[in-house]
């Protein structure tokens, strides 16, 4: 299996379903093993290019989108998604090149706040504000936190 | 990389949590920063970008003091 296809048909997946596949998923339609599969997950994660669930071993990011819920959810005309954190929120109308509207939560209230993106002019409302706590540098320590 | 819906939620998220206040960016910022990131992640050939790389897409969008440097 060539991993450049594996990350193509994964992102595929994504944009038009809302999730990821499963390594089941990906053996069924590469005609592979669930083993090979996995194997290949392992070796794409290696790249950095999806990051795998430490428990399930299943794919738990492929930035801009997470494979589980999160404070971050992007609606579009096909489809809705999960966006691993507030910079991933606008990367997801980024990467689709689509407009959409972002149903974020106030990390310190829960209040749900609505943002609309245009794909090309970007956010419609300047309400709110990201918060990044860690610099640079420390970002891969541990991703999952950041 | 949380989101708020303003420095008053911000400040009392940092005083509960106990965090340093880190890095504020604008809805308008974090939108061009996505934008710069994500541009070429659909191509067949990309690839994770290497340190240096990385700094260049953030240099573009004028993030480019202390905070945002990727080697110490």
């Amino acid at each position: 299996m060539e991993l450049d296809q594996l990350r193509i048909f994964i992102y595929a997946q994504l944009a038009d379903h809302g999730a990821a596949p499963t390594s089941d998923a990906i053996a069924s339609h590469f005609g592979t093993t669930p083993d090979d599969a996995r194997e290949a997950l392992v070796a794409l994660g290696k790249s950095r290019a999806v990051i795998l669930h430490p428990a399930s071993r299943e794919i738990w990011m492929a930035a801009p989108f997470s494979a589980v819920s999160t404070r971050f959810r992007v609606h579009g005309a096909r489809a809705s998604w999960w966006a691993n954190c507030a910079w991933d929120m606008f990367g997801i109308p980024a990467f689709l090149s689509e407009s959409v509207r972002i149903d974020a939560m106030c990390a310190d209230c829960n209040e749900h706040v609505e943002i609309d993106v245009d794909a090309r002019d970007g956010p419609r409302s300047s309400d709110g504000l990201v918060h990044i706590l860690l610099p640079a540098r420390r970002w891969y320590d541990d991703i999952g936190f950041t | 990389m949380l989101f708020f819906r303003s420095e008053e939620h911000l400040d009392a998220w940092l005083a509960a949590n106990k965090k340093p206040r880190g890095y504020v960016l604008s809805l308008e910022q974090t939108w061009r920063l996505s934008k710069a990131w994500y541009v070429d992640r659909r191509e067949a050939s990309w690839r994770p970008r290497a340190a240096d790389e990385a700094q260049t897409v953030l240099d573009s969008v004028g993030l480019t003091d202390d905070f945002w440097r990727l080697k110490p």
